[in-house]
């Protein structure tokens, strides 16, 4: 009986952990947003955007695993009776396709004058970019010497390094906007080649690009093609890797932007147009590159010293992923 | 009542009617998904899957036999309890932990990702199959033994004529089970570089546009799961479950050999800790709780209030199932759930999240309702299986049926004092689970909530290791509290 009497009382204080935990926050001034940019990164901008305004974030992140992918078809999914007021998004063709389906608000309180190029908006205005990185080639540096590094990204599917490059799945997330790129700036018949260079090369994909970074880190590939955050990431974390910027005699790294935009029939609009206002400044893309999230700025007055760089516009590049998927599906 | 019970039932089985129905549309609908099904890529990721499965499941099983070995070489109930003890708390903490904790020392060195994948399967696996062990070595009939060995039968031959016989349906069971535990879940092999079906099914459920093809693309896990239920329905009818006799005399070994293992299996658990505590402390104490306070509180909450629900769906469940239903639709719901109970809980809370998207009652309620169900729809089958067990062993009062007192009275005054032991046992298993469940986190989300599985999980891939060392820190001084409380409750509820 005295038990009994005991874990009534561990019941009761149970419960009331879970109705207390439970009984969230009734904040008025709040915000859901959406985002595959890196949780590590953006939450530091959420808790800054909280302390300026007062308005609580309430974020959905992506997973590793099922980067920028997972939240485009959970927006479609809610596509009538949108949950989120904003997508915050890690890479730029998603971020256009959805705005294809006319799920992103237009957003003016931005003078478009002040980007850099014009690849890095929709002349619609219904997406921003804010930030960009560049992929490049990581090398593990006791693995390869410093005169053996590769410079040209062609290299990487060369004899010389057969069984020896590992990149992230060329279905998802920026690597999926790089294949799509590069299909738009080959053409087919040589995408094709490209493709079975590739697949002779027994290039290893792995589930993201933060994995190619930890395994040619820890030396299990001498060679992987990742995202400049990344490669950063690891040599902040102390990995023997050394990052290139390939093709500098040629067209350059591919550049990739993050991109935001504010959801048609958004919950709470005003909470809303106050984040679009506070990301889309040169003070907020400065704290994003000081974080690291991303490396180089989009505005014009906020120009950093960047490697040779290109890109292509995301609704250009719209029915490239489409067929680059397709014919990757085909041959790799 | 009758409508309750129908529709508790139909509640339970709800994602199995949806994944059968998505499944038949899938097979009607023919060519393309079948095309998607024997993509290369596929292949090979379930091919690596099995191979995974199979090589962990089975170094598990041969080291566990020594572990069960070592059990049985215990002379005290204290120590066996002991061993007992910290074997489920080891089997409960989750690969991903073992991952964290093996990345902060650096301990696979230059191993590939497949050596990686193997060696943290097998640990996980290797309590389990302990586990294993020690309930078969107590299902072998002992006088068959003391015969063979009073006829001086080698060794050899008492283990193959006698030994095996009895034991050869239990020790396919056994491998079925973890087979299937490490292949139906395959998140960790994936962030160490090793590409599996799991990751696999991941991205088909991101790139693939219709529900079917990617419902279709877990045929295998269905095939698995239909072979594990038919082994169990073949072991429910088999009658060597009934002997009772302890093995241990017939094990030959000394107690020094037991003594060693458990205080290896203690040392491995404190050393977990205290590396993970190490880590932890290079960042200040009062920084790690600022970081992560709201992650503990949500998740903590949650698996409170999850737990709870899910208890008392299943009590109910249960109690209906008494009234309504004959011994055998007992046990094929007994196995539906078993079957239920082995889906990668990631087609589950997709099966949700689709279900969601269709009805269309988007709100911030709905997000925590579509979330906590799926937590209930994973976590129902166990809490049910525990009741199902617990009530094997009960007894029941027929001296009750002479009393005049009504099942309202008889039920507040004799069955809730006597099941509320072990309804908190259940309880706090449930705990156990709740925390450690990933899938469902990571689809079902709702904006502005996260598990501390699931953050760790994240960070993992940033190497922020003293907020990992110390979430998975937290994760498992919660799991050996929760165990704590369990050995002492299950001992008054043995009593």
């Amino acid at each position: 009986m005295i038990l009994y009497k005991k874990l009534k009382l561990i019941w009761f204080v149970l419960i009331l952990i879970g109705i207390l935990g439970c009984s969230k926050e009734n904040a008025t001034k709040k915000i859901i947003i959406y985002t595959s940019v890196d949780q590590v990164y953006a939450s530091k901008i959420f808790k800054d955007f909280e302390k300026k305004t007062g308005i609580k974030v309430l974020a959905v992140y992506d997973t590793e695993a099922s980067k920028a992918v997972g939240l485009e078809k959970r927006l479609l999914m809610e596509k009538s009776h949108p949950r989120a007021d904003i997508f915050w998004n890690s890479e730029p063709i998603r971020i256009a396709r959805l705005a294809k389906q006319k799920l992103f608000k237009p957003y003016m309180n931005i003078a478009v004058q002040n980007y850099q190029s014009k690849n890095d908006y929709d002349i619609n205005r219904r997406w921003f970019g804010i930030g960009k990185r560049n992929r490049v080639i990581i090398v593990n540096t006791q693995l390869v010497k410093k005169d053996a590094y590769p410079k040209l990204l062609e290299t990487l599917w060369s004899k010389k390094y057969y069984h020896k490059v590992a990149i992230s799945s060329p279905y998802i997330g920026t690597a999926a906007t790089h294949f799509a790129a590069l299909y738009h700036a080959l053409g087919k018949k040589k995408f094709i080649q490209l493709l079975k260079k590739i697949k002779a090369a027994q290039v290893t994909y792995l589930a993201g690009n933060s994995v190619v970074k930890d395994l040619v880190g820890e030396g299990k590939y001498p060679i992987g093609l990742v995202d400049s955050d990344d490669a950063l990431a690891g040599i902040k974390a102390g990995l023997p890797i050394a990052m290139i910027p390939y093709n500098q005699n040629a067209s350059g790294t591919f550049t990739i932007v993050g991109t935001v935009a504010q959801l048609n029939h958004a919950p709470h609009p005003k909470a809303a147009e106050h984040f679009m206002q506070y990301l889309l400044t040169p003070e907020t893309e400065q704290k994003l590159i000081d974080l690291g999230a991303v490396q180089y700025s989009v505005f014009k007055h906020n120009k950093s010293k960047a490697p040779k760089q290109w890109t292509e516009s995301p609704s250009v590049l719209l029915s490239d992923l489409e067929d680059s998927y397709t014919l990757m599906k085909e041959i790799l | 009542m009758r409508l309750l019970t129908y529709s508790l039932l139909v509640l339970f089985s709800l994602p199995i009617l949806i994944l059968g129905a998505y499944l038949g549309i899938g097979i009607y609908e023919g060519t393309n998904i079948l095309h998607s099904f024997i993509q290369d890529s596929f292949l090979v990721a379930l091919k690596q899957s099995i191979i995974l499965s199979s090589f962990s499941t089975v170094l598990a099983l041969m080291a566990g036999l020594l572990f069960a070995k070592a059990f049985f070489t215990l002379k005290h109930t204290v120590l066996q309890t002991l061993y007992l003890l910290v074997l489920v708390v080891l089997f409960m903490i989750q690969p991903i932990m073992i991952l964290s904790v093996a990345k902060q020392v650096k301990l696979f060195g230059t191993l590939n990702p497949f050596s990686q994948s193997i060696t943290i399967a097998t640990l996980h696996l290797l309590p389990l199959a302990t586990l294993f062990w020690i309930s078969i070595y107590r299902y072998i009939q002992t006088e068959a033994l003391s015969i063979a060995h009073y006829l001086s039968a080698t060794r050899w031959s008492t283990y193959w004529h006698i030994v095996l016989p009895q034991i050869r349906l239990h020790i396919g069971l056994a491998f079925l089970f973890l087979f299937v535990l490490v292949f139906i879940d395959q998140e960790v092999p994936s962030i160490l570089g090793y590409r599996t079906y799991t990751e696999e099914l991941l991205s088909q459920m991101t790139l693939m546009e219709e529900m079917q093809t990617i419902v279709l693309s877990a045929l295998p896990s269905f095939m698995l799961v239909g072979v594990l239920s038919l082994g169990i329905i073949l072991g429910f009818t088999n009658n060597a479950l009934s002997f009772s006799k302890t093995i241990s005399p017939y094990i030959q070994s000394n107690a020094r050999f037991g003594n060693t293992t458990l205080a290896v299996l203690y040392l491995w658990l404190g050393a977990m800790l205290f590396i993970l505590l190490k880590t932890s402390l290079a960042v200040p104490i009062q920084t790690l709780f600022n970081n992560n306070i709201e992650v503990i509180l949500q998740t903590l909450s949650l698996a409170v209030v999850v737990s709870l629900c899910t208890l008392i769906l299943s009590i109910l469940v249960q109690h209906m199932l008494k009234l309504y239903t004959s011994q055998t639709m007992r046990v094929i719901w007994a196995c539906v759930l078993l079957c239920y109970l082995l889906l990668p809980h990631s087609l589950i809370s997709l099966a949700l999240l689709n279900i969601y998207q269709k009805l269309g009652f988007f709100s911030s309620v709905g997000d925590f309702f579509i979330f906590f169900l799926g937590y209930v729809f994973v976590l129902s089958p166990i809490a049910f299986l525990l009741l199902f067990i617990f009530a094997m062993h009960e007894k029941k009062d027929y001296f009750l049926d002479f009393f005049p007192v009504s099942s309202y009275q008889r039920w507040l005054r004799i069955t809730l004092p006597k099941q509320w032991t072990v309804w908190t046992i259940i309880f706090l298993i449930l705990m156990t689970f709740t925390l450690n469940e990933l899938s469902v986190s990571i689809l079902l989300v709702p904006p502005g909530f996260e598990t501390m599985i699931v953050k760790i999980y994240n960070l993992l891939h940033y190497g922020d290791k003293a907020n990992i060392a110390f979430l998975s820190l937290l994760q498992l001084l919660f799991l050996i509290g929760c165990f704590v409380i369990l050995s002492f409750l299950s001992k008054k509820a043995i009593r």
